[in-house]
Parts: C-alpha cells; structure tokens; sequence
C-alpha cells in the first residue's frame, strides 16, 4: 500500500510509517544477530518473539524529507550545494548526485523508547535480551530509512522524476560534522531529533540524509570499491550483510 | 572437587545461571553457575580456584565466539553467568583474598554515543577477572586522563562506531601516551583494524571482547 504523506511549509513533507511497513520478520532478526534464518536457539528466539510483539507498542516512527534545489558546482567538485549551503561530500557523493537538481533532505527515527528499553534491561541484569532489543531498534531504524526512501521514489515517479540512493554525512569521505548544516535546512525539531554538541542525533536510532531527484536520475547500487575509507563501518556492514544474507539464505 | 571446578567452568561456558534459569534448554533443572560457586566455596574450593574455573569458561566461550560458533548473546548470558559467581566472590575481592588481574578503565570516545560494543566488553573483561571502570559514552580525553591519575597502573581501553569519530579516538591515544607513556591503550570497534590501531599510537587492537583480554592477560 503507498505511504501517505502530508505537505507542511517550505515544501517539507511528513511521511506515515507504522510497524507492519517495515517488514520486518524474526527471520531478519536472526540473521542481524549472526544465526541462520529460522535457527536462533532459545531463548533467544524467544527473547525475538517478544522484541517484535512488543515494539509495534513502542516504536515512534517519524519520517520525513524537505525538498530543495541541488547543485553541483563546476569549480568545486568535491562537493554539492544544496538547498544553498555548500557540502564537502567528496567526489563520490557529489559524482552520484551529477544528474540530480533537487535534493529530498530526509530525517527519520523510531523515537527514545526502544533504546531506553534496552538500556533498562542491560541495567536491570538482562544484557541478552537488551541487546536483542538494541539489534532489533537498529534493524527498525535501518528499515524506516529503506521504506521512506521507497517513499520518496514514488512520490517523485508520480512527478516524472526519479531518485539517487541514500547518502549521509558520515558515508564516504562527507564529514558527520556537516550533519548540523544539513539539520538546517529541515524545520526546528523536524522528527523530534536533536542534535548533540558532537553533531550526533537523539534519539540514537535516527537515520539522516539526502536524497537527489531529477528527471534523468536512476538509482544505482553503493559503489564502495570506488572510496579509499579502508575503515568505513558502512562498507563492512554492506559487506557483512550481503555475505552473511547469502549464505544463510542460500 | 575437580569435578565440582570442571561443572563450574561448564556453566559459565554455557551460560548456566543458576537452577532456576531455563537457559540452556539441557541443562533445565540443574544446577547453575550460583550453586555450584555456593558449594564450592562451601567444601573449601579457594576462591582463586573458583575464578580460574570461571576464567576457563570465559576463555573457552570467547574462543568459540571467535570462531563464530556462538554469538553475542550467548557470550552475554555467559558474562551473566559469570556475574552470580562474582556476587559471591566479592567478600574476598574486598577483603583482598583474592585480587583482580588490574583495572581496565573503558569508555566509548568523544562524538560516539554507541555502547552496546563498549559493554560487551566490560562484561567479557570483568568476567575474565579484571576491575573494569566504565566512563560511559561521548567521553572527551580529559576524562580518560582523570581515570588514569586515579588508576595507577591501569590499562585503557577505547571504542568507536563511527568511522567519523576515529580522529577523536587518535587525539585520546596521544593525549593518554604524552602523559602516561607507560599505560598501554588498546582500541576497537567497527571501524578499526590492528593497521588503524598502530596508526594512531595504540598498543593494541581488539576485534572483539576476547581479543581485549588476549591483550589484558598479556600485559600481567
């Protein structure tokens, strides 16, 4: 079923996600945890039962994106402006945004209560089960992304346009630090995220970022045998999940 | 009594609480990690006997984790298991019977709110006999100094997430080695490899919790 979404000043743009959108199944849990689909001995699977029982009742998701003009300026290449500041993203980013000419500037997270749950049972002496708990919150935030991205993308083909993949300070060479440029473009509080004296969000499990549109804009996969950041947490992620997907799928 | 020692390690390996517990699924009814330290203690097993038994299962759990035969949860409920044996060690760690390997003083660095990794660690690290001081998360060098002017003699342990935070993670090191040469740092985390770790000064690399106390035990 299409995401709805409801127009607020400035061409921003609030997006309904709820719990059954992202899709998420034990299954997926099992294989974030490290076990084969299917496989997680107990109590784990248990403790994976309760997780997902439990966070439909929890979970805040909130999601949303603001649209604004993106160029990529001819004597600075290592870089976009968007929605009027400019953003060192390295040539990789900024070589993925070449076609587009707006930029959905995206925030999105399912809320403080999951990760204070977490938190609590850690304290309270049950660390497996909290950190099935923080592995699940992970995973629910991951996919909130995933979902509004789709979103955005039909949103824009109803418009002739289509969209870049994802891309956040921190990826590749783009220095989190410009996280706090980026919020400025997004009304006060968008999301009920704030951001940390370190440019970090709060609500931990918050995903942030931009996503390009224009006419001729396809959506290509990461293409992280073109970055040197050796030591790139999302590379060894995507590289870790795609492994691990594919051998405990088959 | 061997016997009484080799359950004990086995429990803690398989994360056995107590009788109560119904973690692991075999084991349903028996005795756990609790009972076993209770009695030992009881029939004059040594408390220093009854930590090696607990290190050997911590050991033997860290090692099959590395061989991704178990996973951080089992590695969690064995650090639990370890924890109802520590409630009953600690008289002799307080009365100075018995003596913890050292301090390890852990925190997750400045710009990097991330703990799951970081507490993993502690857990692992305590349960293999060490004093861990958990500085908490976002903390900035001078926090790390203070903790090592009130740990003489104290090893330091650094974790990071974010790829974005290393370069606070290098400023720590430094700051650490400029005035306390002799401590040694040891860092890990997603973004970091043992060429990343050299890099920045570091002694010592650890890709994952048993990889942090290989690194510990080697330093007594």
């Amino acid at each position: 079923m299409p995401l709805r979404q409801s127009r607020q000043p400035d061409d921003a743009y609030v997006v309904e996600i709820g719990f059954h959108d992202l899709g998420v199944t034990k299954a997926d849990l099992e294989i974030r945890l490290g076990y084969e689909a299917g496989r997680a001995p107990e109590p784990f699977g248990g403790m994976i039962d309760e997780v997902l029982a439990e966070a439909p009742g929890r979970l805040g998701i909130q999601a949303g994106y603001r649209l604004v003009p993106l160029s990529r300026p001819a004597d600075k290449r290592d870089g976009l402006l968007i929605g009027g500041p400019f953003f060192r993203t390295g040539t990789i980013v900024a070589g993925e945004f070449a076609r587009a000419d707006e930029a959905a500037v995206f925030a999105c997270t399912i809320g403080p209560s999951l990760e204070t749950w977490a938190s609590d049972l850690t304290g309270d002496g049950e660390p497996a089960l909290g950190f099935v708990v923080d592995s699940a919150a992970s995973e629910f935030a991951e996919r909130t992304a995933a979902v509004l991205h789709d979103g955005v993308a039909a949103f824009m083909r109803e418009r002739g346009r289509g969209v870049t993949n994802r891309y956040s300070p921190g990826y590749c060479t783009w220095d989190v630090g410009e996280q706090r440029t980026l919020f400025s473009l997004l009304p006060d509080g968008f999301c009920g995220i704030r951001l940390t004296e370190s440019a970090l969000m709060v609500p931990v499990k918050s995903v942030s970022g931009i996503i390009g549109t224009g006419k001729s804009v396809e959506r290509r996969d990461y293409r992280c045998d073109r970055c040197g950041v050796e030591e790139c947490v999302w590379r060894a992620v995507r590289t870790k999940k795609k492994s691990e997907t594919t051998d405990k799928r088959g | 009594m061997s016997e009484l020692v080799e359950q004990l390690t086995m429990c803690i390996e398989r994360g056995k609480i107590n009788a109560a517990a119904p973690y692991p699924a075999d084991l349903r009814g028996r005795e756990g990690a609790d009972e076993l330290t209770a009695r030992a203690l009881r029939e004059s097993v040594g408390p220093d006997a009854v930590l090696a038994a607990c290190n050997e299962g911590m050991r033997r759990i860290g090692e099959r984790f590395g061989r991704n035969e178990v996973f951080v949860p089992e590695l969690l409920m064995a650090a639990k298991a370890m924890k109802a044996v520590m409630a009953h060690l600690r008289p002799f760690f307080q009365s100075g019977s018995v003596k913890a390997k050292g301090s390890f003083i852990l925190g997750t660095v400045a710009g990097d709110l991330h703990d799951i990794g970081k507490n993993l660690v502690a857990m692992v690290v305590e349960g293999n006999g060490w004093e861990v001081v958990d500085l908490g998360v976002d903390c900035k060098p001078q926090k790390f100094v203070d903790a090592v002017k009130a740990h003489p003699g104290c090893t330091v342990g650094l974790s990071a997430l974010l790829t974005t935070t290393m370069a606070n993670m290098e400023k720590i090191v430094k700051e650490i080695k400029e005035q306390f040469p002799e401590v040694r740092v040891i860092v890990g985390g997603a973004p970091l490899s043992a060429d990343a770790a050299a890099k920045m000064g570091a002694d010592g690399y650890g890709a994952d919790p048993q990889g942090a106390v290989a690194f510990l035990n080697s330093t007594t």
